[in-house]
C-alpha cells in the first residue's frame, strides 16, 4: 500500500469533496426564516385578537342581566316589623267624608212625640223616662262615632277621582275604648263579644292578633279581579301559649284566592303571644275577617 | 215607650244573634262546663305601631342616691322601647308631666288626650333604700280605663347605675313580649365583636346598645369572627397561634379558653357557626388541602367534611330554625356566591346570581339571609359593598345600606327585627346597628378599629 505523502495545499478529489461538504452551511436559512415568520404571525394574530375582543365589552360578572335573583320593594311582609300602609280614609269614623253616601246618623236621640200637649202631671213622667233614655243612650254613644259631619270648603282631591264611596271600618286610635259589661267590650268600631263568663276583656290583645296577621298577609296571592271590599272570614283558635290552630273557612268572599291569602296569613303567625286571660278560660276562637281593598 | 222597648229587642236580638255562634262552637268542640271565649276582629283594624309614653319614673324615699339612679333608668326603659321597632313613642316633650308612681295615682285620660295621645301607658316607682334598688312597674292601657292593666312588675337588685340599667333592660322586655306579641325583647342581649383598641385584636362583648363595653380574650394574638353559643356558655373563636390558624373555645362560665380538639390539626381552620340548639358546630377548614365546609358536635367529636368541590368554601351559617340546613360561601365558579344545602351535604342551591356577596346570616324565623354583596363586581364597574336581605323561598331581595361605606359581616338579633353590621368608611371600621328594613341605622362603637360583630341567641 502506497502511502502518498501530502503535499500541503494539495487535496485529493474525494477528500476536497468530503471537506467541501464539511464546510459547507446547513440549508437553515429558509426554514429559520419560515419559523420566525410563523411566530410573529402567532403572536401577531394573539395581539390582534385581544385587541379585537376588548373593544366588544360584555359583562361576565352578571352586571347587565337579572339573572334568577330578583330585585323587589319589600320582600314578602313577614319581616317582623310594623309595614307602613297609608291611613284608611273612609266614612264611619273620619271628619273628612266621601260625598256619598251619608254617614248614618247616630241614634242616641230620644224620642218626644213634640205634638203632644203637655199635660202638667204627665210632663212630670215623661221627664224621667226621656233622662233614662239619655243615659241609656249615653252609654251606647261610644260606638257611635262621636264627630259631626264636618262641611268642609275643600273636598279632598283623592276623594273627587273616586266615583265610589269609601268603606270599611277604621282603626280606632282616637276613639275611646270603653269596657261595656255584661260580656261586651267595644274596642273603637271592633266589638268584642263573648259567651265566657267574664268576656275576653284585652283590646290590646285582639289588636295584636290583627297586626299579626296583617303583616302576615301577601297580597300578591290574591287575583287583581277580586273586586274591592270582597270579604273573606276564617276561624281559627289560639291555644293557651299563643299557637294558632283549627284554621277554617267561616264564609268565603268568592274570590279562592282571597280565601287561600286570608287562611295562610293566619297559619303563617308564629305566635300570637300567650293568652292573657287566666288558664281557666281555655283557648281563644277568632273570627277574623280579611277586606280587600284593592290591589 | 215604643222606642225604648225597640231599643231594647234589637240588643236583645243582637246578642242572640252574636252570642249563639259561640255558644254552638263552644258547644261543638268542648264539653267543658264553660263557654269558651271567643272574639271577632278584622283586617285594617288596628295600627300598625302601637303608641307607647314611658312616663319618668316617681322616685320614692330620700337616698341621695335615687336621682341619679332614676336618670339612667328613665333613659334606659326609653331607649330600649324606642329601639324595638314595634313601638312609637310619645316624645317625652308631648307627653304629660305627671310621674304616676302606682294605679290609684295615674289620670289615663290625661294620657290619652292630645298631645301625648298615648294608647298604653308604662309607669311606675322607683326607690334606693339599704343599698337595695327595687322598682315596681306598670303598664295601663290608656284607651280602656274599665280594666287597663296589662303588666304590672316588681324588681329588686342590689343598688348600682348597672343594675338601674339592668332592671330597666328587663321591664323594657317583658313590655316587648308583651305587646309585641311573643316574641322576646332583645335588650338583654349581647354584641361580641372584634377590636383592636388594645393594639392586637381581641373578642370584647358590649350591650345590645353599645353600653358596657369590655374585654373578653387575652391572647395577644389576631382572634377572629366571634361566635357565642345559643346559652350563652361558650364563645367559638378563630385564632392564630403556634399551630395556625385554628378554632379555639372560651368558656364563658370558667372565664378562660378551654380545649377544642377538633378545630386545631393541620390547615387553616376559619368562620366557625353554632347550630340553633347548640349541639353541632360548622366551620370551614383547609386540612384537606381546599378549605371545605366540617361539621363536628359541640365538644369536637364525629367531624365529617360536608363539601368536596375545588374551590374555597367558607363561612357557614345555620338555618336557626330546623337545624338541618346550612348557608355558606363557595368560590367554585370564581366569585364568591351564596349557597344553601342540607346538613348532609346534598341538595345544593345556589341563591346569589353574580356580583360578589359574602358573610350569610340566617334569619331567626328560618326565612331570610342576610348578607354582604357588591353586585356591579369587575374591573373599572362602580358599586360598593352593601347588606341586602334575601328571601330563600322566592330569592327576591332587598338592599338594606346605600351609598355609605363598606358593609360587611350582618348578624341578625333574636327577634328577627335587627341587624348588626360593621361598617368601613375611609379605613375606619365600626359597629352599626339597623332594623331589619334598613332603617334606623346607629353606630354603636366610636373608638378604636371594630369588626365583625355577633348578636348573642338571647
Amino acid at each position: 500500500m502506497s502511502t502518498t505523502s501530502q503535499l500541503p495545499g494539495q487535496f485529493e478529489h474525494g477528500q476536497y469533496e468530503r471537506v467541501e461538504r464539511e464546510f459547507e452551511r446547513d440549508p437553515i436559512g429558509k426554514p429559520m426564516l419560515a419559523a420566525i415568520l410563523f411566530h410573529i404571525a402567532v403572536l401577531g394574530g394573539g395581539f390582534v385578537f385581544a385587541l379585537f375582543a376588548g373593544l366588544f365589552h360584555h359583562n361576565a360578572w352578571g352586571g347587565a342581566n337579572e339573572g334568577s335573583a330578583i330585585a323587589v320593594q319589600l320582600v314578602s311582609n313577614a319581616l317582623p316589623l310594623p309595614a307602613d300602609h297609608a291611613p284608611n280614609k273612609n266614612v264611619l269614623a273620619t271628619e273628612t267624608p266621601s260625598e256619598a253616601p251619608a254617614p248614618p246618623t247616630p241614634k242616641a236621640q230620644p224620642t218626644v212625640d213634640e205634638k203632644a200637649i203637655p199635660i202638667a202631671s204627665k210632663m212630670d213622667t215623661q221627664k224621667k223616662p226621656a233622662e233614662k233614655k239619655q243615659e241609656a243612650s249615653k252609654v251606647k254613644a261610644p260606638v257611635a262615632p262621636p264627630t259631626p259631619v264636618k262641611a268642609s270648603p275643600h273636598t279632598d282631591p283623592n276623594l273627587k277621582q273616586d266615583n265610589h264611596a269609601q268603606f270599611g271600618e277604621q282603626a280606632s286610635t282616637q276613639m275611646q275604648r270603653s269596657a261595656v259589661p255584661a260580656n261586651t267590650t267595644t274596642v273603637g268600631s271592633t266589638t268584642v263579644n263573648s259567651s265566657g263568663s267574664r268576656g275576653f276583656n284585652y283590646p290590646y290583645y285582639v289588636s295584636n292578633i290583627n297586626r299579626k296577621v296583617q303583616q302576615n298577609t301577601n297580597l300578591r296571592e290574591v287575583d287583581s279581579r277580586t273586586p274591592r271590599g270582597a270579604q273573606a272570614n276564617i276561624l281559627f283558635t289560639i291555644r293557651r301559649d299563643g299557637s294558632g290552630s283549627d284554621f277554617k273557612m267561616d264564609r268565603s268572599s268568592g274570590s279562592p284566592t282571597l280565601d287561600q291569602a286570608c287562611l295562610r296569613a293566619a297559619q303563617r303567625v308564629d305566635t300570637f303571644g300567650p293568652l292573657p286571660s287566666p288558664p281557666g278560660d281555655g283557648p281563644l276562637i277568632v273570627s277574623y275577617h280579611c277586606d280587600y281593598q284593592g290591589p | 215607650m215604643t222606642a225604648f222597648f225597640r231599643k231594647l229587642l234589637s240588643c236583645f236580638a243582637g246578642i242572640v244573634t252574636l252570642s249563639i255562634p259561640g255558644a254552638f262552637l263552644s258547644g261543638a268542640f268542648l264539653p267543658a262546663v264553660h263557654a269558651q271565649d271567643w272574639v271577632r276582629t278584622g283586617s285594617n283594624l288596628s295600627d300598625q305601631k302601637i303608641r307607647l309614653a314611658a312616663a319618668d319614673f316617681k322616685p320614692v324615699g330620700g337616698d341621695p342616691q335615687t336621682p341619679s339612679y332614676k336618670a339612667s333608668f328613665d333613659s334606659t326603659l326609653y331607649n330600649d322601647l324606642a329601639n324595638a321597632g314595634i313601638f312609637d313613642m310619645v316624645s317625652k316633650s308631648m307627653a304629660p308631666q305627671a310621674t304616676p308612681g302606682s294605679p290609684q295615682e295615674i289620670n289615663l285620660g290625661q294620657w290619652a288626650a292630645d298631645p301625648a295621645n298615648a294608647s298604653m301607658v308604662a309607669f311606675g316607682a322607683l326607690s334606693a333604700a339599704n343599698g337595695r334598688l327595687s322598682v315596681s312597674g306598670w303598664v295601663f292601657d290608656a284607651k280602656n280605663p274599665g280594666s287597663p292593666q296589662v303588666l304590672g312588675k316588681q324588681y329588686n337588685e342590689s343598688a348600682s347605675t348597672d343594675n338601674a340599667r339592668l332592671i330597666a333592660h328587663k321591664f323594657a322586655d317583658e313590655i316587648i313580649a308583651r305587646l309585641g306579641g311573643g316574641i322576646n325583647g332583645i335588650a338583654e342581649t349581647k354584641l361580641y365583636f372584634v377590636s383592636s383598641r388594645t393594639g392586637s385584636k381581641e373578642i370584647w362583648v358590649m350591650d345590645y346598645d353599645g353600653q358596657n363595653q369590655h374585654i373578653v380574650t387575652k391572647l395577644g394574638s389576631i382572634s377572629l369572627s366571634p361566635r357565642i353559643a345559643p346559652d350563652n356558655s361558650r364563645l367559638a373563636f378563630s385564632s392564630i397561634g403556634k399551630e395556625g390558624w385554628s378554632i379555639r373555645m372560651f368558656s364563658l362560665d370558667l372565664g378562660r379558653p378551654v380545649g377544642f380538639p377538633a378545630g386545631t390539626p393541620g390547615g387553616s381552620n376559619f368562620s366557625p357557626a353554632w347550630s340553633g340548639d347548640g349541639s353541632k358546630l360548622a366551620f370551614s377548614s383547609s386540612r384537606s388541602g381546599d378549605p371545605e365546609i366540617w361539621v363536628c358536635d359541640a365538644n369536637g367529636g364525629n367531624l365529617r367534611k360536608l363539601t368536596a368541590f375545588h374551590g374555597p368554601d367558607v363561612s357557614p351559617t345555620w338555618n336557626p330554625r330546623t337545624n338541618s340546613q346550612i348557608a355558606w360561601v363557595s368560590g367554585r365558579t370564581g366569585l364568591p356566591q351564596i349557597y344553601t344545602m342540607d346538613v348532609d351535604g346534598a341538595n345544593i342551591q345556589r341563591m346569589t346570581d353574580g356580583g360578589y356577596a359574602i358573610s350569610p346570616s340566617w334569619s331567626p324565623n328560618g326565612q331570610f339571609l342576610a348578607f354582604s354583596w357588591n353586585r356591579k363586581y369587575g374591573p373599572g364597574a362602580p358599586g360598593g359593598q352593601d347588606i341586602y336581605v334575601m328571601d330563600i323561598a322566592s330569592k327576591r331581595w332587598i338592599q338594606l345600606t346605600h351609598d355609605a361605606g363598606s358593609n360587611d359581616f350582618p348578624s341578625w338579633s333574636p327577634d328577627g327585627r335587627h341587624l348588626v353590621f360593621e361598617r368601613a368608611i375611609n379605613g375606619h371600621n365600626e359597629i352599626w346597628t339597623m332594623l331589619a328594613d334598613g332603617t334606623e341605622q346607629h353606630e354603636l362603637t366610636k373608638s378604636g378599629k371594630n369588626f365583625m360583630p355577633n348578636w348573642s341567641w338571647k
